[in-house]
């Protein structure tokens, strides 16, 4: 069957998107493919649909739980039953259960510390992998902007697996980490699109205030004119709460999306985000990684995320059905001080670390899996994040050395740990220089975000501000401003509409 | 007054000071200790049990010194707080206009409540999108154990579907017509189906002008008004009983109690059981406390002498309280806490 066929079949698109095509016929052709494409251009159907057309099994690295489930469940969604995410956050029975009975997966999604584990490296090594993706790539290596250690060891592994073909997938990464990446991987001849990290259709505005004030006043013009959906984004979970029941009070359907709520209501608005019954997402920057909705029209950032990879991936959310959208920056001068407080927040303080280090030195000798040592952080109340950069410094000063505990010193490796904290921390800082020199510069903005990834620009349509911009494009009609939805209904008509069939829905279904 | 405010009180009310805020706190979040579980019999507030599990311990000292100082109630030297007449005045006065949700159960059916809700509602979402012919969609539920069950229990055939999913409808509608409109409306809506995703607590609190304690512990009654409509009556809602299936008969223990239960039935003693199981003699004996709670014809004869049971329960009568330490000292400590304890969670029941 021709690959469009196969698209259309399986995933109801009429056509490719740009690149995809010739990526999944070098990877169909068995090569080494190295893709780079922008956020939300859809790297994952360049592994999905070769499923297809008889690759199978395929392994996935991700880096991020979330980011695995949400693509469990897509692929679910889809009437994909044989996929399966396995990590540290599965329970031991049921991963067992799994594990004897892997060849029945099709698609099999790893983060890289449970490829560690040896029950999950042997069950895999035993059913002849076809295609081994390696999904965020850039988090291979030192210069990227997630560097995760046992990326490191993916190399070795697909080694041991039969060296299957390989498929790396980034969205983000420089010249150097580009290079990281064929190397570290033991990519051969590989075939490799790189694409622009620009998206053409997100226009760019940058707007400063005078105060807060200022600013929270500009938010909610916006979020009442702007033609939807829309995500608005804040550094706190405080602020997301406080700025949505402001923009509902003004009559705009709106709703707080962030970590501290319960599970069942974060999928509640989730859902109702896609289905548009929902207009705007008030949400915190550490959450909606796997938000996949192809409509929405504006980003808002009313606080600064902290580097520029993470402002790329969070404006890439807009627009990703290719129609015009538009990413809109507020800022003030105070605003400089949050990303500190963030970076300070995913990396271990030093009374943290105290506390882990003396905890180990008293249970020398302990060994663990690697499901266990992933999840040991909860122990501690330590972020994902802090708790794998703490781990990493822990397995470099070999105080963790093939997941058990050795004999250590405490005071010096505390001394060691905060040091290589403190530098870690700079180059953080450094990375948040580099986005806010971004925001004082006078030129075009699409132009100064391709510099800082060694590219030239491009000439768009609908470019920034700084090249002249007109919102009208980006303003909804009068309409949406009635409040919709949600009013309090008659419970019993609602009911009964929920499940029943009127006569002509009968009539409609026994035809189709 | 916020609704949350009025829980507080009426539960100092019943604990009349004998308890500390963490034991208020254990109970709204459910924590499964024995004690808790002993307290909610004890005091007779079993209702409130697990209601507000997500509850953060600082709202609720929060509300606790704002309850203070409008002086509802005071501090004794127990850790814990009373009511004052102030405070039970407006306890009564706000209770007549605003009844606690009648079918309020959470020591009944904290077990099985939130499982049931997760199965109605992905069955209830799974039928409203199969009976329009539309099978894909985002599940409610991303727990895949609930999701087999609905797969394993969802009817076969189109027009299956159709007359299961009516008389679901039938069902549902004849219990939610006996509780108070506004309940049954706020769990309607927090259902989801074809055209419309149900709505989260906050915003259901938001349309009905309440708050989300409230919200939230009035979603839990309507669970259990369900549940227990359909223990007593599952021959008129079959769709409905057969989602508690599979969890109905079991005792509500925790894990760990169930062992030692299996042990103690084997006829091993409470030493044996320590020994074997590598615990302390006290997590032991917290879980007999949990048994005795828990199932009826359990006797406690084999671990308290029946006359110092006699005596116990007196002393309790006599000084008009359920403090261990007050009776430890009454009974000149002849017996031990774990006695007490045990005596008193029976006679409790
Ligand atoms: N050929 C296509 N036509 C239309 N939509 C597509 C196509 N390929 C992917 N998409 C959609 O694009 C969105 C983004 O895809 P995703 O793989 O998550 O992007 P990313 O490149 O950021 O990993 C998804 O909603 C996906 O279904
Ligand atoms: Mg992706
Ligand atoms: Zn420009």
């Amino acid at each position: 069957m021709p690959l469009t066929d196969l698209l259309y079949k399986h995933f109801g698109y009429r056509e490719f998107r740009f690149g995809q095509e010739q990526i999944i016929s070098d990877v169909l052709n068995k090569r080494d493919v190295f893709a780079m494409l922008p956020t939300g251009a859809g790297k994952s159907l360049c592994y999905q649909l070769p499923f297809y057309a008889g690759v199978s099994p395929i392994l996935i690295v991700s880096p991020l739980v979330s980011l695995m489930e949400d693509q469990v469940q897509q692929l679910k969604a889809q009437g994909e039953k044989r996929v399966i995410a396995l990590n540290g956050f599965l329970e031991f029975e049921k991963r067992m259960d799994i594990l004897k009975d892997l060849s029945y997966y099709s698609f099999i999604y790893v983060s890289p510390e449970i490829l560690q584990n040896n029950f999950v490296y042997q069950a895999l090594k035993k059913i002849n992998i076809e295609l081994m993706v390696v999904d965020e790539a850039h988090c291979i290596s030192q210069w990227g902007h997630d560097f995760r250690t046992d990326y490191l060891k993916l190399g070795e592994i697909r080694e041991a697996f039969g060296s299957p073909p390989i498929l790396a997938l980034t969205a983000t990464a420089t010249e150097d980490v580009r290079h990281d990446i064929l190397r570290q991987l033991n990519m051969s001849n590989p075939a490799i699109h790189v694409h622009s990290v620009d998206r053409p259709n997100i226009a760019i505005k940058l707007e400063k205030h005078s105060s807060l004030e200022a600013k929270i006043q500009a938010v909610k013009e916006y979020a009442l004119e702007l033609k939807g959906p829309g995500i608005i984004y804040f550094s706190s979970r405080r602020w997301a709460d406080k700025l949505a029941k402001a923009l509902s009070d003004e009559g705009r359907e709106c709703a707080a999306y962030h970590a501290g709520m319960e599970q069942e209501d974060r999928l509640l608005i989730q859902q109702q985000f896609l289905n548009d019954e929902l207009s705007i997402i008030c949400s915190t920057n550490a959450f909606g990684m796997g938000i996949n909705k192809s409509n929405i029209r504006f980003v808002i950032h009313f606080h600064p995320p902290s580097t520029i990879e993470s402002y790329l991936q969070e404006i890439g959310r807009a627009g990703r059905d290719q129609l015009s959208s538009i990413a809109i920056h507020l800022y003030t001068e105070e605003d400089e001080f949050l990303p500190l407080s963030f970076i300070d927040s995913e990396l271990p303080k030093e009374q943290e670390v105290k506390e882990v280090l003396r905890d180990f030195s008293g249970r020398v000798g302990t060994t663990y899996s690697s499901f266990q040592l992933e999840r040991e952080g909860n122990r501690f109340d330590f972020t994902e994040t802090a708790w794998r950069y703490l781990l990493h410094q822990l397995e470099g000063l070999g105080i963790v050395q093939n997941k058990e505990i050795q004999t250590f010193e405490v005071e010096s490796c505390l001394r060691e740990i905060l040091t290589a904290t403190e530098q870690h921390r700079k180059a953080k800082l450094l990375k948040w220089f580099r986005f806010k020199s971004w925001l004082e510069e006078k030129q075009c903005r699409r132009k100064g975000l391709l510099e800082r990834f060694g590219e030239s620009n491009h000439q768009v349509n609908f470019c920034c501000d700084y090249c002249g911009l007109n919102l009208q494009r980006y303003k909804g009609s009068n309409t949406q401003l009635q409040p919709t939805a949600q009013h309090v209904v008659d419970w019993g008509v609602e009911l009964k509409r929920l499940l029943t069939v009127s006569k002509e829905d009968h009539g409609e279904k026994s035809t189709g | 007054m916020q609704y949350f405010d009025v829980v507080l009180l009426y539960i100092f009310d019943r604990f009349k000071g004998e308890r500390s805020l963490s034991a208020v706190y254990h109970l709204l979040t459910g924590k499964k200790s024995s004690q808790t579980i002993q307290d909610g019999k004890l005091f007779n507030i079993g209702q409130f049990f697990g209601v507000l599990k997500k509850l953060n311990r600082a709202k609720l000292e929060q509300h606790v010194s704002s309850l203070q100082e409008a002086g509802l109630i005071k501090p004794n030297q127990h850790e814990g707080y009373e009511i004052t007449s102030s405070g039970r005045e407006a306890l009564t006065s706000f209770l007549a206009s605003n009844p606690l949700p009648e079918y309020l159960a959470g020591w009944q059916y904290h077990k099985v409540s939130d499982l049931y809700w997760q199965r109605l509602s992905l069955f209830v979402q799974s039928l409203s999108y199969s009976i329009r012919g539309n099978m894909s969609f985002y599940p409610i539920s991303k727990d895949e154990t609930i999701q087999n069950w609905v797969k394993k229990h969802f009817p076969m055939t189109k027009e299956k579907r159709v007359t299961v999913a009516e008389n679901l409808f039938q069902e549902m509608q004849t219990i939610l017509n006996k509780l108070p409109d506004r309940d049954a409306s706020m769990f309607v809506m927090r259902l989801s189906g074809i055209g419309r995703t149900g709505l989260t607590i906050s915003q259901l609190a938001d349309m009905q002008k309440i708050s989300y304690e409230e919200t939230s512990i009035r979603l839990q009654s309507v669970i259990h008004a369900i549940l227990k409509w359909v223990q007593n009556h599952s021959g008129q809602s079959p769709i409905l009983a057969s989602m508690i299936e599979g969890e109905g008969e079991e005792l509500p223990l925790t894990l760990s109690t169930k062992q030692t239960y299996k042990l103690l039935e084997s006829g091993m003693t409470i030493e044996q059981i320590v020994h074997l199981r590598r615990l302390k003699r006290s997590t032991i004996e917290d879980h007999l406390v949990e048994i005795a709670i828990n199932v009826p014809e359990f006797s406690i004869d084999a671990f308290v002498d029946p006359k110092a049971q006699a005596d116990i329960r007196l002393a309790s009568k006599e000084i008009k309280s359920q403090r261990l330490k007050l009776i430890k000292n009454y009974v000149k400590d002849q017996y031990t806490y774990f006695e007490i304890r045990l005596t008193l969670c029976k006679e409790g029941i």
